[in-house]
């Protein structure tokens, strides 16, 4: 292990901003609360987004590692035990002096408090609560503080945590069991779901104590989120959404955060990315967890044993809505929430600006135009007053083909072409005999 | 003669749209068509009378007050927010968006939710822009410690948007003495360490442009550093980076600049 003697504050953050950057979540909401004009800082329930790196990720709050010192050996960790990397640890003085000066200046909302497993979990947890401590009562700190809940550390010491913490989170890394031994030999599923549980309840408890007390202290007021990585392991896209799934409904859950798996050690269990980290199916698996958390869909409505992974060409819930014409055409003017919340091209908002402003009149497509909806995706799917938008089928493969934009898709090389008929199509035609009945 | 149509021109400010709809109102009432114009319109339209309105404070918050009485904090909010956008109809669209919901006698408070009526179409689209850009300042304001401890930014709003930040950073930041600039309207929202926040107009800043020789923050450096610190090399996406934060907004914020600047 490479330890450096007396680094300066410019060296460690570098180093342990670089570590902590495959954390996902860098939300700031779920608080609200007013400054008591004792301190600084307050939070909003939206979250603030106060920059966005290189990557196009949203940058609110100081993400960092305490330590990136580990005894834990995981496989696709850059600060696995085995790594030959520097090693740096803040203080907690250094960690809370920093969040100040940068929460002053407007850089960000708040702390969000990783780290590795340095001695032990317990030893580790500690000094987590302890920069929290310090913002919370030396500085009167109210803005946001999102803790890690280190897994296997006591349940003494993440209680504690959440006294101070807006969020907590515990990774679930692996979506399946079987990979997280694979990969991260000192995590058991066990560690990870034992505290998420413990948070669970706590939350619960908490609610019914603030009814009573309304000046109760609050455990973990945002709640809770989680985060597994997409693509180490070989798990199919229907495994991960019946995961979140279940922990949205058995843990309640605020977020499940999804981590395209990117390749920073070499190991021979793990695959190899040549074309870099899997985005795309980590953007329709966070469409997927849209539609789970705020459209009402389930997930076995999504995906099946037969049909495990998302179209990579469609959102998912285009899919659905192909797949599912007998629910359609819809009529703007007639239906309910749950059903104009179905329709591709229609979301959350729309559906209920629809729902607000055909108490007026009955609604026109230029109306719908005006409300937001995107009728470029909606018009196969509905009618206003009885009648759509213009002529079109309502048939799969003429909703496929004109929805994916011709020229950009694989289709049109192939399949489907939009050239202009000609009486020398032979080919396509010889094909056609060819495979039929071998020639008639 | 009096035509059906009147110009009502008043000043582009909250106080000169409220009073021009106080004066306006009684025209509305005998079915004569009323525009409300922030700056001196460029053609001068036919058979419409105008009218120059003098900005009455008395006037301007008995109108506020009704909004607010009668069609909640909702509506009040949206007309604000529509008033500092800088669309040329604003005013008219205000105007009618009121006459709808509290005209025949009747309040409507849900009067957002008739998006087919052009007036509240803009009033509202509007509003959601205006509300993006607060937001969006709400982040990327940045603040530079100034010897003593006083913290001061510049910003560069679309919308005249300077009076609408006070709430949010007199609330995140009472215990502080800071101060925001808005360069293109030349005013300054000041905030007093304990106090309420103030504004001032047709203030120059000449240090304002980043130039303060011999004083150094050692936490830009460090912001700076941690901004490509955290991002993912094999996930970089500068187009996205774009889309969430424009060109147009980075001029103010340090951990855009190109080697100091």
């Amino acid at each position: 292990m490479i330890c450096k003697e007396s680094m300066s504050i410019m060296e460690k953050l570098e180093i342990l901003a670089d570590a902590a950057k495959y954390d996902v979540a860098c939300t700031s909401s779920g608080t609200d609360r007013k400054g008591d004009g004792s301190g600084i800082g307050n939070s909003i329930a939206a979250g603030i987004c106060h920059s966005f790196s290189g990557d196009g990720r949203c940058i609110s709050l100081l993400k960092v590692l305490y330590t990136n010192e580990c005894v834990f050996d995981c496989k696709y960790c850059v600060n696995r035990a085995s790594n030959d990397v520097v090693r740096a640890s803040f203080t907690p003085e250094e960690i809370s002096r920093l969040t100040i000066e940068f929460y002053r200046r407007n850089y960000i909302e708040g702390l969000f408090l990783s780290s590795g497993v340095k001695e032990s979990p317990d030893a580790t947890m500690e000094e987590l609560i302890r920069s929290a401590e310090i913002l919370r009562k030396q500085y009167h700190f109210q803005g946001y503080i999102h803790l890690k809940a280190i897994p296997g550390a006591s349940p003494e010491l993440i209680r504690k945590a959440g006294y101070l913490a807006d969020r907590m989170s515990v990774n679930l890394e692996l979506p399946t069991a079987e990979g997280l031994k694979k990969l991260a030999p000192h995590k058991s599923r066990q560690t990870i779901l034992r505290p998420m549980k413990q948070i669970q309840t706590g939350c619960q408890e908490n609610k019914q104590e603030l009814m009573v007390y309304r000046h109760a202290p609050e455990f973990v007021p945002a709640g809770q989120s989680t985060q597994m990585i997409i693509g180490a392991v070989g798990e199919s896209d229907f495994q991960i959404v019946s995961v979140a799934e279940a922990l949205y409904k058995q843990f309640a859950l605020k977020r499940v955060f999804y981590s395209a798996f990117v390749s920073v050690n070499e190991d021979k269990d793990l695959p190899a990315l040549p074309q870099g980290p899997p985005l795309l199916r980590e953007h329709r698996l966070y469409q997927a967890d849209w539609l789970l958390r705020f459209y009402g869909f389930r997930a076995e409505e999504l995906l099946s044993e037969n049909h495990p992974n998302f179209n990579l060409f469609l959102d998912p819930k285009c899919d659905w809505a192909i797949s599912h014409l007998q629910y359609f055409p819809v009529e703007i003017n007639q239906a309910d929430y749950r059903m104009l919340l179905r329709v591709p091209g229609i979301g959350e908002k729309s559906a209920k600006r629809i729902i607000g402003a055909r108490r007026y009149h009955s609604l026109d497509f230029s109306d719908l135009k005006k409300i937001g909806v995107v009728l470029k995706r909606a018009v196969y799917f509905i009618t206003c007053n009885g009648r759509q938008m213009y002529p079109v089928k309502l048939e799969e493969d003429y909703i496929v083909r004109n929805i994916l934009e011709p020229g950009k898709t694989p289709f049109s090389s192939s399949e489907i072409t939009y050239r202009q008929l000609s009486l020398f199509d032979d080919e396509k035609a010889a094909e056609w005999k060819g495979e039929s009945s071998g020639g008639i | 003669m009096e035509y059906e149509k009147k110009i009502l021109v008043c000043e582009n400010s909250m106080e000169g749209i409220f009073t021009a709809v106080y004066d306006g109102w009684h025209w509305g009432n005998k079915g004569i068509r009323v525009g409300i114009a922030v700056e001196e319109p460029e053609y001068p339209e036919l058979f419409a009378d105008r009218v120059d309105i003098i900005s009455d404070c008395e006037k301007a918050m008995k109108v506020a007050r009704s909004v607010r009485h009668k069609l909640g904090e909702q509506i009040y909010e949206a007309v604000c927010y529509a008033v500092v956008s800088t669309h040329p109809d604003k005013g008219t669209a205000v105007f009618y968006l009121l006459r709808k919901a509290l005209g025949g006698g009747a309040c409507d408070r849900h009067v957002l939710e008739a998006l087919a009526d052009p007036a509240v179409s803009l009033v509202s689209s509007l509003r959601i822009k205006v509300w993006h850009e607060i937001h969006r300042f709400y982040g990327f304001v940045r603040f530079r410690e100034l010897e003593g401890g006083s913290l001061i930014s510049s910003i560069h709003p679309e919308n005249d948007i300077l009076e609408l930040l006070g709430p949010h950073f007199s609330n995140r930041f009472p215990n502080e003495n800071w101060m925001i600039y808005d360069e293109k309207r030349k005013k300054v929202l000041v905030h007093e360490k304990g106090k309420e926040c103030s504004v001032y107009v047709q203030v120059t800043l000449n240090k304002m442009s980043g130039e303060f020789p011999g004083d150094y923050d050692e936490y830009e450096a460090l912001w700076k550093s941690f901004c490509t610190h955290i991002t993912i090399k094999e996930r970089t996406d500068l187009d996205l980076q774009k889309q969430f934060v424009p060109l147009k907004f980075r001029s103010n914020m340090l951990e855009f600049y190109q080697n100091g600047r």
